[in-house]
């Protein structure tokens, strides 16, 4: 047994090295670029170096049974604060009446337009145009998922840039300019995301944000930090890098050409976003074309939060397969020749770190507990172990509080502050366990259940009821 | 020291490191805690005082922008930064005679001299403002510290310290930038076509013909969409009717795109058949800007084109032509044989009938 105890002892220890020796990598990354960033974009307004340059992008808004805030949406993102730019709705064959809820609000009226199909997508029904506003079209087509929509919304889009937004996602009114900056800055630029930030909390008017605030609900509470934590902390570490594996499904811009050129999004994926990012990535390698995936780290998009365990369960386990499913569909991205960074940090570490490790985490916890149970782990030692794995999540939920403090200061006083402080170091006594365990369960389901289903996903959305 | 003696009683070696990394990270997170309130105590002072600077040089500017203040208060350190911003932004919105008062109150104000200590100073945010004030003051004192920063690796320094050059003196800014542009592929196209706007059409046309007749066949079409953006309608015909025939199909299509008279659109005649697909959308454009009636022929012909953006674009031509009306395109689709060539035509007459 102590023999064993050995073995198992070194690979906890290497996995706890190789987990937060990545994570200090990332925090060197994140404290470079972000003061940076801020430093070069600081002087914008008085040296506007994209004024008048933005290139037109597609908004592609896919719905599926969202009549009670499709239309809120779609005027919301009317407002946007862009130079040109066409919004394409697709409904993706909602069985309650969100096109007519669309032909209500907008005026539609079929168009003769040509379907242009340079992916393969479900059979599109028909094709409208907004009379009021030139800039609207709707395509009614077969349901066959979110990723089939896009991609419908990719064929029917004029422009050479496209920007995903879910129907119940608020964005700030110059998020497009904020995200399509990358794209003029340095045109091997393929695609970009922005931070994207708990809604939950927030006073919502006519579809944007008027006054930032922390939830009530504390597992949304929770849910500010993690996503500061993974945006401010994980997605601007690997942006400099070139190294990042996931531009979020609420929002990102795209370069049209190239997702053409690798296929489109995958529509039997579950993480369709992550999937189609890494395997740009691939794609892009393996044709030795420059390119640049990059991170914004201006607040562009809020999203609702899940407020209830058995949403956020379902919405974590989906998220892990997801995980599981993009990696492993694009494993010979694993440590390719010509790969880089990408190749040889960043996807390995997703894969046995976010992938894989809630295995070792939870098991981990497990023997560590049984081990000390038993006798075999002094008391001492157990204790500060326990201390060390704590402390280490706390330093780096503070760590991505502290940046965020630096560039954007979205908490609005001091109370705030200290309640984001506060709850920094709370969630990482039981909630980041919880989420192991739920990450583990993703984890086994992928492993052993050959069909998979996207769940439901109940959103409150009561900021929308603002919208007029 | 009493924590020391109690760590170094220890005896296991590794609970001593495991217990010293426990107190490095408390110790971290207290000192992130200590930074976080202490930068959130810096920014509320900072945001306080740049409100009150406002307050006191919003009217000072404001007046200025039509007539002399009668008087000018002193401007206080605390406020010298908000001020230098206020004074840029109001600047940048002004045209004519409003930007010499605005020069005289910066003077008045000792701004030059604050942009300079910022300039000194070298940090980069600062760098960044005090170069940007020193070309709104078309400062020519900077102007040689300018064209060594110019040359800074970092594409924002370099193309902020190129704009503060054509601000201070445009014509002379140029000789020394059209170079660089051929050089610097890091800066934005679109912010190198701001700067070249800013020049006089015969310097700059001089310039990029010497680049264009010295630079490798890679270069051209990039130099080529330089020349298009500064509308050289004359001077650019000779150079597109040297290159209209080139094998390189991205030269060709960057001088249809810049094409601009009847030279052009012989250039784009001859290339209607031309098997590179961008080459024959800008055949279509460049037809339906410039075409006469002979065009629609070859426009027709290019509705059943394999890619469909050539096809939308050439039924874009013909709706966009002026003595083409809803009839004639009908007929056009009436007559098409062509099933893909209808449906385009179809959807352009559509188009053409919302927007009327």
């Amino acid at each position: 047994m102590p023999v064993f105890m050995d073995y198992i002892n070194w690979v906890f220890l290497f996995y706890f090295i190789g987990l937060h020796g990545v994570y200090l990598m990332l925090t060197v990354s994140s404290m470079f670029y972000l003061p940076r960033f801020m430093r070069e974009h600081s002087t914008e307004d008085l040296s506007p170096l994209h004024a008048d340059f933005e290139p037109p992008v597609t908004i592609i808004v896919p719905a599926y049974n969202e009549s009670a805030t499709i239309a809120s949406s779609v005027r919301a993102l009317l407002q946007l604060e862009y130079p040109e730019y066409e919004i394409v709705i697709v409904n993706d064959g909602s069985t309650d009446d969100t096109l007519q809820v669309l032909i209500d609000a907008f005026s539609l009226k079929p168009f003769p337009e040509v379907y242009r199909k340079q992916i393969e997508t479900k059979p599109v029904r028909k094709i409208y145009r907004s009379t009021r506003f030139s800039n609207i079209r709707v395509i009614d087509k077969h349901n066959g998922g979110k990723a089939d929509s896009i991609n419908t919304g990719i064929n029917a889009s004029y422009f050479p840039l496209f920007c995903c937004v879910d129907a119940d996602s608020v964005l700030e009114r110059d998020s497009l300019k904020r995200v399509v900056r990358p794209f003029i800055e340095q045109p091997e630029t393929v695609a970009s995301g922005g931070v994207v930030r708990v809604l939950n909390g927030c006073t919502v008017d006519n579809g944007f944000i008027s006054k930032v605030g922390l939830p009530t609900n504390i597992l949304a509470l929770f849910q500010v930090v993690e996503y500061l934590r993974a945006f401010m902390f994980g997605r601007l570490g690997w942006s400099p890098m070139n190294a990042l594996l996931i531009i979020s499904g609420a929002f990102g811009v795209f370069r049209k050409e190239t997702v053409i050129s690798v296929g489109g999004y995958l529509t039997h994926s579950i993480g369709e976003d992550m999937e189609l990012v890494v395997r740009m990535h691939r794609a892009l390698i393996k044709k030795k074309t420059p390119y640049k995936i990059q991170f914004v780290p201006d607040p562009v998009c809020w999203t609702e939060a899940p407020e209830k365990l058995s949403v956020l369960r379902r919405q974590r386990i989906r998220w892990q397969i997801g995980l599981a499913e993009s990696l492993t569909m694009n494993m010979p991205l694993l440590f390719n020749r010509n790969g880089g960074i990408v190749s040889w940090v960043a996807f390995p570490f997703f894969l046995l770190f976010e992938c894989f490790g809630p295995i070792l985490e939870v098991a981990g916890f497990i023997i560590v507990s049984y081990a000390f149970y038993i006798g075999l782990v002094p008391n001492e030692f157990f204790v500060t172990f326990l201390l060390l794995a704590v402390g280490l999540g706390i330093l780096v939920s503070v760590i991505s509080l502290s940046l965020e403090e630096v560039s954007f200061r979205t908490s609005n006083n001091a109370f705030e502050l200290f309640l984001l402080f506060l709850v920094a170091i709370v969630e990482n006594l039981g909630y980041r366990q919880l989420n192991a365990i739920w990450r583990l369960s993703g984890i086994m389901q992928w492993l052993f259940q050959s069909e998979r289903k996207w769940g439901e996903m109940t959103r409150e959305a009561g900021w929308n009821e603002n919208i007029q | 020291m009493a924590l020391f003696s109690v760590l170094e009683s220890i005896s296991d070696p590794v609970l001593r490191y495991l217990t010293y990394s426990v107190l490095t990270i408390t110790g971290l997170v207290l000192m992130l805690l200590l930074q976080v309130i202490t930068y959130r105590i810096i920014s509320v002072y900072q945001d306080r005082n740049s409100q009150v600077a406002k307050g006191i040089w919003r009217p000072v500017l404001a007046e200025m922008m039509v007539a002399d203040p009668a008087t000018i208060p002193r401007l206080k350190k605390m406020h010298q930064h908000a001020f230098l911003r206020e004074w840029n932004r109001f600047y940048m919105v002004l045209r004519g005679d409003a930007h010499n008062r605005m020069q005289k109150l910066a003077r008045k104000t000792r701004l030059d001299y604050l942009a300079h200590k910022y300039i000194e100073r070298g940090g980069m945010r600062e760098l960044l403002q005090g170069i940007v004030t020193l070309g709104h003051m078309q400062d020519y004192s900077i102007w040689n510290k300018l064209i060594d920063l110019v040359e800074s690796e970092h594409p924002v320094i370099s193309l902020t310290a190129a704009q503060a050059l054509v601000d201070i003196d445009s014509r002379n800014a140029m000789k020394f930038l059209i170079p660089f542009v051929i050089k610097r592929r890091d800066w934005p196209i679109a912010r190198v076509a701001m700067l070249l706007n800013s020049a006089s059409p015969d310097e700059l046309f001089a310039v990029i013909e010497e680049a264009i007749n010295t630079s490798p066949v890679e270069d051209i079409p990039f130099l080529l969409k330089f020349l298009g953006t500064s509308h050289f309608d004359p001077a650019i015909r000779n150079i597109c009717l040297r290159l209209g025939s080139s094998e390189d199909s991205r030269v060709v299509s960057a001088c249809i795109d810049a094409a601009k008279d009847a030279n052009g659109l012989e250039i784009a005649r001859n290339h209607v058949s031309n098997p590179a697909w961008h080459v024959r959308l800008h055949v279509a454009k460049a037809l339906g800007r410039l075409g006469t009636v002979e065009d629609v022929g070859r426009l027709v012909q290019l509705l059943s084109d394999p890619e469909w953006w050539v096809r939308y674009r050439s039924a874009q031509a013909i709706a966009g032509m002026p003595f083409i009306s809803v009839d004639d395109m009908q007929q056009i689709y009436d007559e098409s044989t062509d099933r893909y060539a209808k449906d385009i035509m179809a959807q352009v007459i559509s188009e053409r009938e919302w927007s009327q």
